[in-house]
């Protein structure tokens, strides 16, 4: 362990609390979707991005991708301001991040995850006993931009038939977290804050 | 003999782009697709698909509509409907089957069960 991620994680040590080891195990053997036709997922969410041209069109793809390829409903990207160190909510989906409550919540796990550098899966926030071989968790992936990390996007209350992060949700994250930023944030004109709660596929 | 013709109706481009995606990839079938459900009505129509595999919510007419109307009609009464939703409630999925549809999958669709499910409706 560096001692840089020794002091990420004194500093987060009451939230890792919560991410616990036998939380984590449980997740790395949840189950898999085929990797037969892994393929066609990845493949649907890279072309998704990459066919996006604005921001308006990146948010509706990350939504998409997150109702349809990933099994969550209610999500809400974080920008994150480098020179004061604070997130404020850029976007969300299906919750109301209006509430002080809410981004005192995401600011930890937020934070964590920015500074990790890579996805950051934890207990879900309004978690109160799901069972231990799928428990409820919220994802947080860091969105790049230019090689810096300009934003997180929390992925929380997954639907109840998604019992478990599989090796396709991996990659999943992974493409959001190359391929989502562009558009949103290394352009001159980005999307202003917006919210918006109802819709399901 | 031509390749059986599968009828995919989504509004959200991503999950026709899988399906389409995992269909033409790991199957013999032909895809066509339609964006929402007065569109999916006239393909149903046009294109006489040898079945449809539809979301449900939509803009314009959801999935449970366009099932109803489609087994109204005498052409495309007797295709089978798969509905496909992030919706897994016992009352959706009745509601889905009062509405006329063969089966009813939830989203994040599994590529292998999706695959033979197709199958078994299609054959090899």
């Amino acid at each position: 362990m560096t001692k840089h991620s020794q002091i990420i994680e004194k500093k987060f040590r009451r939230f890792l609390g919560n991410a616990n080891e036998a939380l984590l195990a449980n997740l790395r053997s949840g189950p898999n979707r085929s990797a037969y036709t892994a393929d066609a997922v990845i493949e649907a969410a890279k072309k998704r991005l990459r066919e996006s041209l604005n921001a308006t069109e990146t948010l509706e793809a990350i939504r998409e991708i997150a109702s349809n390829l990933l099994g969550c409903e209610t999500m809400v990207l974080l920008s994150f301001d480098r020179k004061t160190d604070v997130f404020y909510p850029f976007w969300s989906f299906g919750i109301d991040v209006a509430k002080r409550s809410m981004m005192d919540a995401l600011e930890e796990p937020a934070s964590y995850c920015a500074a990790l550098g890579s996805t950051y899966i934890a207990r879900d926030l309004e978690d109160q006993g799901s069972s231990k071989e799928h428990p409820k968790v919220s994802v947080f992936v860091p969105i790049r931009c230019n090689g810096g990390i300009k934003a997180v996007l929390a992925l929380l209350q997954f639907l109840p038939q998604k019992l478990g992060i599989d090796m396709v949700d991996n990659e999943i994250f992974h493409i959001l977290s190359e391929e989502a930023g562009g558009t949103l944030f290394c352009q001159t004109h980005a999307a202003p804050a917006t919210n918006t709660l109802e819709r399901n596929s | 003999m031509a390749p059986r013709k599968i009828l995919l109706v989504d509004d959200s481009k991503t999950a026709l782009l899988m399906e389409r995606s995992m269909v033409e990839r790991h199957s013999p079938y032909q895809c066509v697709t339609a964006s929402n459900g007065l569109e999916a009505l006239e393909k149903a129509q046009s294109e006489c698909p040898d079945l449809v595999v539809m979301d449900v919510v939509m803009p314009h007419m959801n999935g449970f509509e366009v099932c109803k109307k489609m087994r109204e009609e005498e052409k495309t009464k007797r295709i089978p409907i798969i509905l496909v939703t992030t919706r897994g409630e016992e009352a959706y999925i009745e509601a889905g089957f009062q509405s006329g549809c063969n089966d009813y999958i939830t989203k994040p669709i599994n590529g292998q069960e999706f695959l033979k499910l197709l199958q078994s409706y299609l054959g090899e």
